[in-house]
């Protein structure tokens, strides 16, 4: 990913929008709510 | 009583103690000083208000600092089309719509608050960044003076203090303040008392939002411009505040006024850093110390009631000791 932007020439605040959204896309697919009570 | 008033006392004597250490150590520090104290504990202080009520509810979060500075950003825009009504309006408004995103991507997303905050910290600073490139192209927001000198020192003085009024009529005078509590203490007790904790933890926010509305003014008035910053620099915004509410929390039992306990710890940690600055220690170990100190704070208050305990079992030890004849 990193990579690839670096391709594309986005500029520093592109890659870090596209940064953020990723993070938060991937820990809300991957986080496992079955197992928790309370989400903190 | 006594008791009661030994520990209020030695509470209030930790900021003289540590004043009066630096004084003893250092040339150049000393009641000259006491405005810069006073006045670079304000933003700490009021950013500290910011983060209690969801340090409380058990959550983190380090996206504070960007929404102060998003909030400044958002107040220095109205204020060039509104004049000082529409700064503080502003300022409450960008610092309030950031903590409702924040609220309620952690609601619907149910993700952990750490991740949201992250998230929101880079996107803020993205949206402070797109906005003061929209209106000046520059990194640098600036504010007239007419407008920015009624949040300097000392005004700002008074504007913490009233933070910190407004603070605790709402932590201790109100249900949303026990309700804070009650979630921070044990979230599923709450729950199975009919709490719904979930709302509780919006209105956290929302509160943090107001108090981070309060800090923009300040920030911005502090020295009428704000640096608009990206890759993450605001999370600096976040450690001693952090520090300073970690040790007001650990002062709540000598003393049950959080905004007073708060504004001490913060007191004390300005106290320290410029201190080792009067000692001429240099800027990288000042972080060293920054990060060890905030290890020390962290552990010491996560494990009291370990240290406690240990305490006690020690003290009992002693009392059986005394009591068996050898």
């Amino acid at each position: 990913m990193e990579s690839g932007m670096v391709i594309l020439q986005f500029d520093n605040i592109t890659t870090q929008l596209v940064k953020a959204l990723v993070f938060i896309i991937a820990v809300g697919i991957s986080f496992d709510r079955k197992n928790v009570k309370v989400i903190k | 009583m006594k008791k009661r008033i030994i520990r209020l006392a030695g509470v209030f004597l930790v900021p003289f103690a540590l004043f009066f250490l630096f004084m003893l150590l250092s040339d150049g520090f000393g009641f000259q000083s006491i405005p810069i104290l006073l006045g670079q504990s304000m933003i700490p202080t009021v950013i500290g208000l910011a983060m209690a009520p969801i340090m409380q509810t058990e959550l983190m979060d380090f996206s504070i600092g960007a929404r102060v500075v998003f909030g400044s950003v958002v107040g220095s825009v109205c204020a060039c089309y509104f004049g000082i009504t529409g700064f503080f309006i502003g300022c409450l408004v960008g610092s309030l719509v950031i903590a409702l995103i924040l609220a309620l991507v952690y609601r619907l997303v149910k993700i952990p608050s750490l991740v949201v905050s992250f998230a929101m910290l880079m996107l803020t600073e993205v949206a402070a960044y797109w906005l003061a490139d929209a209106i000046g192209k520059s990194y640098i927001v600036k504010i007239p003076e007419s407008i920015y000198s009624i949040g300097s020192y000392p005004y700002n003085i008074v504007f913490t203090v009233s933070a910190g009024i407004i603070f605790y009529l709402i932590m201790y005078n109100t249900k949303i303040g026990s309700l804070i509590n009650a979630v921070g203490n044990d979230e599923i007790l709450a729950i199975n008392m009919g709490v719904n904790s979930q709302n509780v933890k919006l209105k956290a926010f929302l509160l943090s939002g107001f108090f981070g509305s309060i800090c923009s003014v300040i920030l911005i008035c502090y020295s009428g411009t704000v640096a608009v910053q990206t890759g993450m620099v605001t999370i600096n915004m976040v450690f001693k505040p952090m520090m300073g509410v970690m040790i007001g929390l650990t002062l709540l039992r000598l003393c049950n006024n959080i905004p007073l306990m708060i504004l001490i710890g913060e007191l004390c940690i300005s106290i320290i850093f410029n201190g080792l600055i009067a000692l001429g220690i240099s800027d990288n170990f000042q972080n060293i110390l920054l990060g060890v100190f905030l290890l020390l704070v962290l552990g010491i208050s996560g494990n009291t009631e370990k240290i406690r305990e240990a305490a006690r079992k020690r003290e009992t030890r002693r009392l059986q000791a005394a009591v068996i004849p050898k």
